[in-house]
């Protein structure tokens, strides 16, 4: 019984320690890993906004079935990027960062996360793939693979994630459309009006 | 038993991958570059390095009944501290290593030094034999992987500025997809047994495999180690 009690003291002991090391590690590290997550964040918008040299302003719209989107709108270029995710993956969901001029064209696109097969579904990143978008308008492009009567050039072996894609870019001109809406209708009453 | 001769043992006499064969799951499914190779293998080698050190310095004072779950806490918690630390520090590391990362709690290399050679030495002994096993297995999947995305690929990355590309070179997808990791694998396998047999012939003894040969295990489980007679 008494040698019980010593396992039993050992266990608890060592998993108290555990648990003590990761609680201070985690604290220590939540304020650093929050601002690189930030600081990749604005690192992705430059790249997907190649032109803008201003610093995007988060705007929060209510999405037409639910959560709300933060949109990052670049108020003098009128330039806008945001997140979108689809769970067509090969390996879950794809989240792709979506970035388009004032006429809605494409000005560049970047992966956030993805679990797509290393060297197979993984060439999504591939500029020979991701750099065939840019320029493309949003609104009028065919968003399906060129054998399925799209535009979009998909990669032999990893057809499913090219789908993903496709998929993740025809949701982002749901969420454009959105922001379309929203946003115009904001700019009408404010002072900010372009229209005659 | 000198520091040097624990270091060494691990690149190749008791290779983790090839003559060991243990930590399969990783090699067969990582090694599809040799970027993707060689970060699971640093990973690793980083792990391996500082749990054998933390488990050779309390294992004094954990009872042998409960040693195996006190092992795998503590190196789960070597590993989530690592993930953290990299995530906050170093994010541009993260974002070529992070995802295998936590897939090192369930690489059996790891427990397996820990039961078998931490657990019974002191802490340099057992940090040589973390930094030996780990750069052997680094070296390991590095062969693996630099094979498989030459023939799969035609290519060679280091990391995503330095690379390089057979020109004109029809790729053999094969060699990248889940079956060319055991063909790989088996080939290099039947290779070097053959390289050893060939030696123990030449010497005039029997060859025996190291995982399952008695005198170069570790672990004391009573059974006598008998030198195997032809």
């Amino acid at each position: 019984m008494k040698e019980y009690g010593k396992l039993f003291v050992v266990l608890t002991l060592v998993a108290f320690l555990c648990g003590a090391v990761l609680a201070f590690t985690y604290e220590w590290t939540q304020e650093p890993i929050r601002q690189a997550a930030e600081a990749r964040l604005l690192n992705s918008l430059r790249r997907v906004v190649p032109a803008s040299e201003e610093s995007p302003q988060p705007l929060d719209l209510p999405a037409a079935n639910g959560p709300t989107v933060r949109f990052f709108h670049f108020p003098s270029s009128g330039a806008v990027a945001f997140t979108v995710r689809t769970d067509q993956g090969y390996g879950g969901a794809i989240d792709l960062l979506v970035g388009l001029d004032r006429q809605g064209r494409i000005t560049g696109l970047d992966v956030l996360t993805h679990n797509e097969t290393p060297g197979l579904g993984s060439q999504i990143l591939k500029p020979a793939f991701i750099q065939q978008f840019p320029g493309q308008p949003l609104h009028e492009t065919d968003w399906r693979l060129l054998q399925e009567g799209g535009a979009v050039q998909g990669i032999s072996g990893a057809t499913i994630s090219s789908r993903a894609f496709c998929d993740a870019l025809r949701k982002a001109l749901a969420l454009y459309q959105t922001y379309r809406a929203q946003h115009d209708l904001l700019s009408t009453t404010s002072t900010d009006t372009h229209a005659p | 038993m000198t520091l040097t001769s624990e270091f060494l043992r691990g690149l190749w006499r008791e290779n983790p991958t090839f003559r060991l064969v243990l930590g399969m799951c990783p090699t067969l499914a990582v090694t599809t570059s040799l970027q993707n190779g060689l970060g699971m293998g640093l990973a690793t080698l980083f792990v391996l390095a500082g749990s054998n050190l933390v488990i050779s310095l309390v294992r004094n004072f954990i009872p042998a009944k409960v040693r195996i779950p006190c092992f795998i806490l503590i190196v789960a918690t070597f590993v989530t501290v690592v993930d953290l630390l990299m995530k906050a520090y170093a994010p541009a590391l993260n974002d070529s290593l992070g995802i295998f990362i936590p897939l090192i709690v369930v690489n059996c290399i790891i427990l397996a030094r820990a039961e078998a050679f931490a657990s019974k030495n002191g802490p340099f002994y057992s940090l040589a034999d973390g930094l030996g096993m780990g750069i052997g297995f680094t070296l390991s999947l590095s062969v693996v992987s630099t094979i498989r995305e030459l023939i799969g690929f035609g290519s060679l990355t280091l990391w995503s500025g330095l690379s390089w590309h057979f020109p004109n070179y029809t790729a053999i997808l094969l060699a990248i997809l889940p079956p060319g990791g055991f063909i790989t694998l088996g080939c290099l396998m039947g290779a070097l047994n053959r390289l050893e047999i060939r030696k123990a012939e030449r010497e005039g003894r029997l060859y025996i495999p190291p995982s399952t040969d008695c005198r170069s295990c570790i672990i004391g489980c009573g059974i006598p180690k008998e030198p195997p007679t032809l």
